[in-house]
């Protein structure tokens, strides 16, 4: 059932799709961060794709040349990709000065990498109607840049078309999720994410084709996991798989995220309607998403967190924060007093990104499981 | 039926057999380079049978770096589970437990019925460990017991600042050519402080709760106890045999389990 799905996921960068745009005359943008609205990139009839690092832990000779290594793992891995021309065909790249980490990527990018269009979005920590009338001007300038760029004008129903086929995903995507909240969930962790990886790597309309599929065929299945513990993985930017199975494997069932990688990156939809051009509307809904840690207040973020924990019954919690991903590290122990204040506790990782778990981190969660066993006692 | 526990760890392999009465005996060997067949043979040794009925003769839970290796075990646990287990047996009043193996340093917070109720552990690397120790005991050319005794007689030392253990390895011995030397005891008294002081960090992060025991190799070096009392401000708990501790927990869960199929 995941095969299609794995397939794009270890072709990567150069998929079949992807190829087959390029060789049509398209457009393919590679964007950085949950923040980058796509729909303006898919009505001007630009591929957006999300570019990501290695899929495991390597030697990052070439990122750590350029990026001190003070900045994140997953920064100088995209940026060690990017150098040796793995992302060569990509027509334009997109940034977000969400943190530090993706901000001088992007810059070095850039410099370095030679995509021919390259446009960074400032965006605000906060969610007051200054920040949104802020993010709303920095929206409107990337739609017009990329207009002028492109020589073309993006029209409400252009855009409408585009937030459409988003939402379909966002839908499908909530769909999948909703049987994660079942006692026995058809579907792991470890293949979620699988699913969710090749949902930014490949053109929506040919994601949500096969994610009907897939929803279907799960229901027509009847297969069930189990696991002794129901967890859900917080923390930064993960893509690779083999880290939830390798939590997997010691006995337990990943059943939910907050992950930019999945929760974060279909959770809300953009909401239309009549009072608000399609724009606003996208700008809305972007800033307004479930947060990432960059955003202040963090309560906003922890109420979902504790919201996503008894919706989908979570016993425990993983945290993966990348080393020098600082705005998750300085939120986790207000994050962990708030769960421990629910009565659920949390291990928390110091990992490299594209980590697929080693020994010590099996060692951690075997122990965290006992513990949670324990208490369940 | 014999209730066995075996902790492999990454130095020495420790074997505890458990009575129904709560007595123990125990046998410590290094693990060598082939753990699980050390491990099966001090197994063999300390039950004192050459051969051994794998089914009948015993209930065996494992733990410790190596206890994955032990096809033969019956249940594998970690090992923070086990000294949580373990020291409850010791020592029931201990509400935290700072364990300082060869490679590992753990601080395990324990409730009254022996579970975990938190715990951390160091980072990936030598510092706050026993390895730590020995290659400084190698560089000062004396025994680690030697060693101990000597940090005694000093009541403070250099301060030990590099938390690497290369990097403290050349501060150390800058201390030993300094014109003129610093005294043994006092670089000794450094480096114990510096152990220490990296435990100390895991232990506020956790929350230190009384009553507190030290288990482990390095609890065996009454140098380190006594740097650790005095950096922490009260008497600790150290038991006879502190190496043990994961082991003889990893036999107490071996206990439960025979009495729970036993009641079937």
């Amino acid at each position: 059932m995941f095969e299609r799905f794995q397939t794009i996921n270890s072709t990567f960068p150069r998929t079949d799709h992807i190829l087959e745009y390029k060789n049509r005359g398209g457009l393919v943008f590679g964007w950085l961060c949950t923040y980058v609205p796509e729909e303006i990139m898919h009505a001007a009839g630009v591929l957006p794709i999300r570019i990501t690092g290695y899929n495991q832990e390597t030697e990052l000779e070439d990122g750590s040349a350029y990026l001190y290594i003070n900045n994140c793992s997953f920064s100088r891995s995209c940026l060690q990709m990017g150098l040796r021309g793995e992302y060569e065909f990509l027509d334009g790249v997109v940034g977000g000065s969400t943190c530090d980490g993706a901000r001088r990527l992007f810059d070095l990018w850039r410099n370095y990498i030679g995509t021919p269009f390259h446009h960074v979005l400032s965006i605000p920590r906060k969610f007051t109607e200054e920040a949104h009338t802020l993010y709303y001007q920095q929206v409107v300038q990337f739609m017009e840049h990329l207009e002028q760029y492109l020589d073309i004008e993006i029209s409400d129903e252009q855009l409408l078309h585009s937030i459409g086929v988003y939402n379909e995903s966002r839908a499908l995507l909530k769909e999948l999720y909703e049987l994660r909240k079942l006692d026995n969930p058809p579907i792991t962790g470890a293949e979620t994410l699988e699913v969710l990886n090749a949902s930014f790597r490949m053109p929506k309309e040919i994601f949500n084709q096969y994610l009907s599929d897939l929803l279907r065929d799960l229901s027509a299945s009847g297969c069930t996991r189990n696991g002794n513990a129901r967890l859900m993985v917080t923390g930064s930017v993960l893509t690779n798989p083999e880290f939830i199975r390798s939590i997997e494997s010691q006995g337990a069932l990943v059943v939910a995220d907050d992950l930019c990688t999945s929760t974060r990156y279909w959770s809300d939809p953009v909401l239309v309607s009549g009072d608000i051009t399609p724009l606003q509307a996208i700008s809305r809904r972007y800033l307004n998403n479930f947060p990432c840690a960059r955003m202040f207040p963090s309560d906003e973020r922890f109420n979902r967190i504790i919201e996503l924990c008894r919706d989908y019954r979570v016993h425990g919690v993983v945290s993966q924060i990348i080393r020098y991903c600082v705005a998750y590290a300085h939120d986790m122990p207000l994050l962990t007093q708030r769960l421990q204040s629910y009565g659920i506790p949390i291990l928390a990782l110091d990992v490299e990104y594209g980590t697929s778990g080693s020994g010590q981190i099996q060692t951690r969660v075997q122990a965290f499981l006992e513990m949670l066993g324990a208490k369940v006692r | 039926m014999k209730a066995v526990g075996i902790d492999i760890g990454s130095l020495t392999t420790k074997v505890v057999i458990l009575d129904s009465n709560g007595s123990y005996s125990f046998d410590v060997t290094q693990s060598g380079d082939e753990p699980a067949s050390n491990a099966k043979a001090a197994l063999e040794n300390s039950l004192g049978r050459p051969e051994l009925n794998l089914d009948h003769d015993f209930y065996l839970v494992s733990t410790g770096m190596g206890g994955k290796l032990l096809s033969f075990a019956h249940q594998q646990k970690a090992v923070t589970t086990c000294l949580a287990r373990g020291i409850n047996h010791l020592f029931p009043s201990t509400r935290t437990v700072i364990d300082i193996g060869a490679e590992t340093c753990n601080v395990v917070k324990v409730n009254e019925r022996g579970r975990i109720s938190d715990w951390v552990n160091h980072d990936k690397c030598a510092a706050g460990t026993g390895v730590f120790l020995q290659k400084m005991a190698k560089i000062m050319r004396m025994s680690m017991e030697d060693m101990s005794e000597l940090s005694l007689q000093a009541d403070s030392g250099p301060e030990i600042t590099s938390t690497c253990a290369v990097f403290a390895e050349s501060e150390v011995i800058s201390h030993v050519h300094r014109d003129p030397p610093t005294p043994k005891e006092e670089i000794i008294a450094g480096v114990y402080s510096s152990v220490v002081s990296r435990i100390m960090t895991l232990c506020k992060r956790i929350g230190i709760e009384r009553d507190v025991a030290a288990v482990g190799g390095v609890a065996l070096s009454s140098g380190m106890v006594s740097t650790i009392q005095r950096e922490i401000g009260f008497e600790i708990l150290v038991p006879e045999a502190p190496q043990i501790v994961a082991a003889l927990g990893a036999a107490v869960i071996a206990k439960e389990s025979i009495e729970k199929e036993g009641n079937k």
